[in-house]
């Protein structure tokens, strides 16, 4: 017995080192596999060199794809990168994409630039974290990257350098990201459907291309891959913020047409469905410099996601749901005083009605509280949809009440749960004070 | 209703409708005129009071939100000797 004892530890042992050995032995395999080399840096380009034509098609692809939104920090220079973008995994900070040579892309070659926006890979040879949307970006075509690589590299060469990323352990050793895109950066260059009208490829390739709509617009596995199939476009969240869902399931549906999706996308707001407010704000502001045609395209697309992706007929605008003003009085008679005083005097009726809005018909009370405590601010040209903010105005019980009579006065849906709601409030007062 | 108001540190107690912005209350009951109505949606600012020391638009403000809570408004940054606060002497005529 003593003797089989001994002899199984010593087994056992063996097989730890083998296995420790196989580990090791598989580990560097993987480094090697993840192993990139750097692309030799290159002299400044001098802007003058570039053709004009092609930095305005630039121009136009980095808007469509809001590039500056992440690459610009609050209050900094466009491009010059440092915005946190809080993940679940922890705070990654954007690069500087300004032709700076130092902290900048300025000594990038366009071969570089190519491979970062297809293959997440930095022109020094280091995985590039999946915040940067380079699985959308690899379906771009070779003119699309030539074009925005003209676009950055003529902008003013700003020196910042980002701050060092907060990530949780181990997702700070890069080399694993080499792993995650073999499980997530599949796609190709874009393919038409020659079976569709142009304006729906062309917007089919910016929303899946630069656009990268479904990013925030579809929910994420717990790898933070998107999550596709039937899965996509059926909503997902940004900055604690809900991205409604894109496709049949958005709760106006039934009432958005190509037209209203095109106002709202160029305006930032369309009555009976409401304003874009959160990380949608900048990317409207964005959109505004974009040509009007790609505008149109995405509405087009967008309509088609809504009401043709699954078969369904095109939706002819519908009537808003209605408006159950008695029945929210009677169950929440402190929010329904409270909105006669705050916010009555705007969205009594008409173009700023509330029925219908999306975010009372979510099923969480997140953005509708995020918006009345931060407020909205006018995303195009400080025209447009605005709202003042009610974070000093109404404490937390009001804001509760308040929340509960808004969702059953134009919800369209259950009741919010009030643990949720409170939870809420706590979050949107959270970053309202950070900012 | 009456509603149990704490303007610039002193309670009141004020017999109005509980929606009824926070601004009118102030100017119409309580003759504190340095809140004005400009936009009455919460855009210029001019009726900018403090509650629980933050900054507010009494526009948009129920008053019946602020019961239980601090309100200051311009007439209430003196200091106790009666001096005027920075903000107030801007305002004054006199300076």
């Amino acid at each position: 017995m003593t003797w089989r004892k001994i002899s199984g530890r010593q087994r056992a042992g063996r097989l730890a080192a083998g296995l420790a050995v196989l580990a090791a032995v598989a580990g560097l395999g993987v480094l090697a596999a993840s192993w990139r080399p750097a692309i030799a840096p290159v002299a400044v380009p001098d802007p003058a060199s570039v053709y004009p034509g092609l930095v305005q098609r630039g121009a136009a692809l980095a808007a469509t794809g809001d590039c500056a939104v992440c690459h610009t920090r609050t209050g900094g220079a466009a491009y010059a990168g440092s915005r946190p973008l809080p993940t679940p995994f922890g705070t990654i900070y954007a690069t500087n994409i300004t032709p700076d040579p130092e902290t900048g892309i300025g000594r990038w070659p366009l071969s570089a630039f190519r491979r970062a926006m297809r293959q997440g890979v930095s022109r020094d040879g280091h995985h590039l974290y999946p915040a940067m949307p380079y699985t959308h970006y690899a379906r771009m075509t070779d003119g699309d990257l030539a074009a925005l690589y003209a676009f950055l590299m003529t902008r003013r060469p700003v020196a910042a350098e980002a701050p060092a990323n907060a990530l949780v352990f181990p997702l700070n050793f890069r080399p694993e990201l080499a792993g995650w895109k073999l499980l997530f950066l599949r796609s190709g260059p874009f393919v038409p459907d020659p079976g569709r009208s142009a304006e729906w490829n062309r917007g089919a390739y910016l929303a899946e291309g630069p656009g990268h709509c479904s990013a925030c617009h579809s929910p994420l596995d717990r790898l933070g891959g998107e999550r596709g199939g039937a899965l996509a476009y059926s909503g997902g969240s940004a900055e604690g913020w809900t991205a409604p869902p894109l496709d049949g399931r958005n709760p106006g549906a039934a009432r958005w047409t190509a037209a209203t999706l095109e106002t709202y996308l160029r305006s930032g707001a369309s009555p009976g469905h409401g304003a874009a407010a959160g990380p949608m704000a900048p990317v409207v502001r964005a959109l505004a410099d974009a040509p009007q045609g790609d505008v149109r395209a995405l509405a087009v697309y967008a309509d088609w996601l809504m009401h043709g992706a699954a078969g369904g007929a095109a939706g002819p605008a519908g009537p808003p749901p209605p408006d159950r003003a008695e029945a929210a009085a009677g169950a929440h008679p402190r929010g329904a005083l409270l909105f006669a005083g705050a916010c009555s005097g705007c969205h009594d009726e008409g173009a700023a009605g509330l029925a219908g809005t999306t975010d009372l018909a979510l099923p969480g009370p997140e953005n509708a509280l995020r918006a009345i405590i931060g407020g909205i601010a006018p995303p195009v040209d400080r025209t447009g949809a605005a709202m003042p903010p009610f974070a000093a105005s109404l404490g937390d019980g009001d804001l509760a009440e308040l929340a509960a009579y808004l969702r059953l006065r134009f919800g369209d849906g259950p009741a919010w749960d009030p643990a949720r709601i409170t939870a809420a409030i706590a979050a949107a007062r959270t970053e309202e004070t950070a900012e | 209703m009456t509603l149990s108001l704490l303007i610039n540190g002193s309670p009141h107690q004020v017999d109005a409708a509980p929606d009824m912005p926070l601004l009118y209350v102030l100017r119409d009951h309580l003759g504190l005129n340095g809140a004005k109505y400009g936009c009455g949606m919460g855009q210029c600012g001019a009726c900018t009071v403090q509650i629980d020391g933050r900054a507010a638009y009494s526009c948009i403000t129920p008053a019946a939100a602020v019961q239980g809570r601090r309100v200051t408004t311009i007439e209430g940054l003196s200091a106790k000797d009666g001096a005027l606060s920075p903000l107030q002497h801007r305002f004054s005529p006199r300076r």
